[in-house]
């Protein structure tokens, strides 16, 4: 099994969005991605198989993100995570990051990120790597 | 693979226009001549003058004359002299053929040198060909086949008349050769010109004092025979004669020289009605329906009644193309065929026996296509022939028929390549460009020739001898791990025409030619460029046209199809090479497109994403049609092939991850970059799909899709 044990999953997703944050990315747009962060940083690496880790974790986040009919972005990260198979995921407190897909201020920039990560999941998912890949996680 | 465009180089112009001269005749100088030959020679003697006479305005020698004008130096008494004994024959009518007392007739007679060309040449010779049916596509292989037939009348009555001149030679090779020595004059160049006969072959050979010209030459057989589809740089009777051509209407030169000129136009109709004869046969086209009156062939009827072969009095340009409409328009005609809606001469019951259910009775009880007919009660006999059960092949199903074309799309430019070096008048002056390029008799010549010359470039597969008036095109295929050649469709040789009738010749064809596939071994051009002609001292753009029915059998079945009435569905196209050509292909028994270059543009693109993602084609662009992006239509429509064990989860991945890193749908860059560019391409697919949502048809549908 790949892992690597210099970072905590905390800190892979405060530089991730970090990065993020500093990206030249519409607000919604980010929040979006950070909605597709939260999901895939609360998945078990290490109890995820080599052959899994070659797109049926993420063929099945994207599976249930499409078939959810949560109606908010915080929902919908919750059903994604309900679903998941319980032995894949961290079941822990998803931390202050979590924060971020919860709506505040301008609550349109939220609502058309709820869009974006129903509409564009499989975009979104690819640019997610781009900020978090799985193979630099930890297992904890 | 970017491919290049047509280029030709016949040799240098031969003529300015209009008065003043500003207008540039891109007819080169062998085509000039041997047209002034064909239209304007009475004998052997002028034939040969003619084939000639203008030799030493490849010097590009310009002066300034009396009263200030112009004056190409051409005549040069001295060195026509010396040519002509050369091999044997006078100089006095070609040195004086410009002059009032000149016993040739003048070439403004003939060759019509004024600019427009609104009359053929008064003292020529025309003979016309002339369908008095609507141009559709059900009558047109059968008018290609009688326009072939025509041709070759023509090309043989002609090539006899030629051979009974009595001419020490039946070939003439036009050599031009660019010298270059600034320290040579006028004379030191005119005294390199040559002229010999030599066996078969009177050689003329020009000196081009230019160092930008390289050397051209053109070689015209005179004997009538066919033309070689190896040789562009030949050129043969069928193809000089022919001074317009479309789809209802050739106008043919016939010679002065032909003593009797009705009898050799009865003879060209009487060897017409043979020829046509074994033409169909050997394309395998029944001219019988059985349920015609009588039983004549059904061939002969269409020839007396609805093809016209007749020497040209009237010779208004414009009156001549618009001939077929004034039969047509013809009072007595009350009839309409309910095929191609072409008039005819009386009603029901002229040409076939009907019951009640006429339609049942012409084509079959299936007949369903009654949009495309019209209610009336008779057809014509050529549309008949069309509609007999016995023709398969060529008349049903999958074609890709092209022929020959006349038109041009203006407006043509021009560059010139630089100011010949013995212009001492200034008429190539770059600082005083020509106006532009005028077209006259010659120029209509020259189009036909090119519009030969493109189809034969085009079409993507071999010929050989099938018959006596026919050739097989061939194509190279693998079948059951063996490759092997079929033949595929037949070539028409005198008319140029090509006519494909396998499914997977004319897949080929439209692919290759005009979605750029390519062919191991093939060179091939790109339709959607003007062609390029180099006429010294210009190089010059045009958009020559060919006319092209086009008919794939993309998700029909294939019985079902080969039985359809498909021709009533299609139209031809005259497709011109420019890059806003377009034309309409029938794509199956269904549905007919309009095809241009941003559409085959949106094809390739589409198709590039598919295999590059490994998807099926059909299922991915139909998700893209319906408006997914392309990283969801490939998660969407990615599964293993049958028989390969790969989880399908991962497989999806894996398209997605494939066609992301394309620059097309993402690309590489930072984060930003490729989101930029994702959204840039899917509102760019997206909008072109929208644009083009018929795409679809052209793809194979997945088997129980």
């Amino acid at each position: 099994m790949t892992t690597k044990t210099e970072k905590t999953p905390e800190k892979r997703l405060e530089e991730a969005y970090g990065e993020l944050e500093r990206a030249a990315l519409e607000p919604d747009v980010k929040i979006a991605v950070k909605a597709i962060l939260t999901i895939r940083q609360a998945i078990n690496w290490a109890s995820v198989s080599e052959e899994e880790r070659k797109g049926r974790v993420d063929a099945a986040i994207i599976k249930y993100i499409r078939a959810s009919s949560a109606q908010s972005l915080p929902a919908l990260i919750d059903d994604v995570l309900r679903r998941l198979p319980y032995e894949k995921i961290f079941w822990r407190p998803l931390g202050d990051f979590a924060m971020d897909v919860y709506p505040q201020g301008d609550k349109e920039q939220w609502e058309r990120a709820f869009r974006r990560v129903r509409e564009e999941t499989i975009p979104l998912f690819m640019i997610s790597k781009k900020f978090y890949q799985e193979t630099e996680e930890v297992t904890p | 693979m970017p491919r290049n465009a047509f280029s030709f180089n016949l040799g240098p112009i031969s003529r300015t226009l209009g008065d003043p001269p500003d207008y540039i005749g891109f007819a080169s100088l062998p085509v000039h001549e041997v047209v002034t030959a064909l239209l304007g020679a009475r004998n052997k003697d002028e034939f040969i003058d003619w084939l000639w006479h203008d030799t030493f305005k490849a010097l590009f020698h310009w002066g300034i004359g009396n009263r200030g004008r112009k004056n190409w130096l051409h005549v040069r008494d001295g060195d026509m002299r010396r040519l002509a004994s050369a091999i044997q024959v006078s100089a006095e009518r070609a040195i004086r053929h410009h002059a009032h007392s000149s016993p040739l007739l003048k070439e403004r007679d003939t060759v019509t040198n004024e600019f427009g060309a609104s009359h053929l040449g008064a003292s020529a010779r025309f003979v016309q060909l002339t369908f008095k049916c609507q141009p559709a596509a059900s009558t047109m292989v059968l008018r290609l086949a009688i326009v072939e037939a025509f041709l070759r009348a023509l090309s043989e009555v002609v090539g006899e008349a030629i051979r009974n001149l009595g001419l020490p030679f039946t070939h003439v090779s036009y050599i031009f050769d660019g010298r270059d020595d600034p320290a040579w004059t006028v004379d030191n160049v005119a005294n390199q010109y040559q002229m010999s006969v030599q066996g078969s072959t009177l050689t003329i050979l020009h000196v081009v004092p230019s160092g930008h010209f390289g050397q051209v030459q053109l070689t015209v057989d005179l004997t009538g025979k066919l033309p070689d589809l190896r040789n562009p740089q030949m050129l043969t009777l069928p193809e000089l004669l022919t001074v317009y051509r479309d789809d209802l209407t050739v106008i043919t030169a016939l010679p002065l020289f032909i003593p009797d000129p009705d009898h050799a136009v009865t003879e060209i109709r009487n060897r017409m009605a043979t020829l046509a004869v074994d033409i169909l046969r050997e394309i395998g086209v029944a001219t019988r329906h059985k349920r015609q009156i009588g039983n004549e062939d059904l061939l002969q009827i269409a020839l007396d009644e609805q093809v016209e072969v007749e020497q040209v009095q009237d010779k208004t340009v414009h009156v001549l193309i618009s001939h077929p409409y004034t039969l047509m328009g013809d009072s007595s005609l009350k009839s309409r065929c309910l095929v191609c809606g072409s008039p005819i001469q009386s009603g029901k019951g002229r040409y076939f026996k009907a019951g009640k259910n006429v339609l049942g009775d012409l084509f079959s009880d299936r007949f369903t296509d009654l949009e495309h007919v019209a209610f009336e009660e008779d057809i014509c006999p050529m549309c008949l022939i069309y509609a007999s059960s016995d023709n398969k092949k060529l008349l049903r199903g999958a074609v890709a028929i092209l022929a020959p074309s006349t038109s041009l799309r203006a407006p043509l430019s021009h560059r010139l390549i630089e100011q010949p070096r013995f212009d001492q008048a200034g008429r190539f002056d770059p600082n005083q460009p020509m106006v532009k390029a005028g077209m006259t008799l010659q120029e209509l010549v020259l189009l036909t020739i090119l519009s030969r010359r493109i189809i034969a470039g085009l079409v993507p597969f071999d010929t050989q001898p099938g018959g006596a008036m026919t050739g097989n095109i061939m194509m190279h295929r693998a079948v059951r791990g063996q490759s092997g050649v079929s033949v595929v469709g037949k070539y028409l040789p005198y008319s140029g025409a090509y006519l494909v009738f396998d499914p997977a010749a004319v897949t080929q064809f439209f692919r290759a030619v005009f979605l750029g596939e390519d062919l191991p071994g093939k060179a091939l051009y790109d339709v959607w460029q003007e062609v390029q002609l180099t006429a010294y001292p210009f190089e010059l753009n045009l958009s020559p046209s060919f006319t092209m029915l086009l008919e794939l059998r993309q998700n029909a079945d294939l019985k079902a199809h080969a039985q359809m009435h498909t021709f009533l569905k299609v139209k031809p196209t005259v497709v011109y090479l420019s890059p806003d050509s377009a034309f309409y292909v029938l794509v199956d028994n269904s549905v007919q497109e309009r095809v241009d270059r941003e559409y085959v543009e949106t094809w390739r693109l589409l198709e590039h994403l598919a295999s590059s993602a490994g998807l099926n084609r059909y299922e991915f662009i139909q998700a893209l049609l319906s408006g997914e992006d392309p990283l969801t239509a490939a998660y969407d429509v990615a599964r293993p092939p049958k028989g390969v064990a790969i989880d399908p989860d991962t497989l999806r991945m894996s398209a997605v991850s494939n066609i992301s890193k394309l620059g097309e749908v993402m690309g590489q860059g930072t984060p930003e970059e490729i989101w930029n560019t994702f959204i840039r391409q899917r509102e760019m697919i997206r909008s072109l799909c929208q644009e083009h949502p018929t795409l679809i048809y052209f793809f194979t549908k997945p088997r129980g899709g």
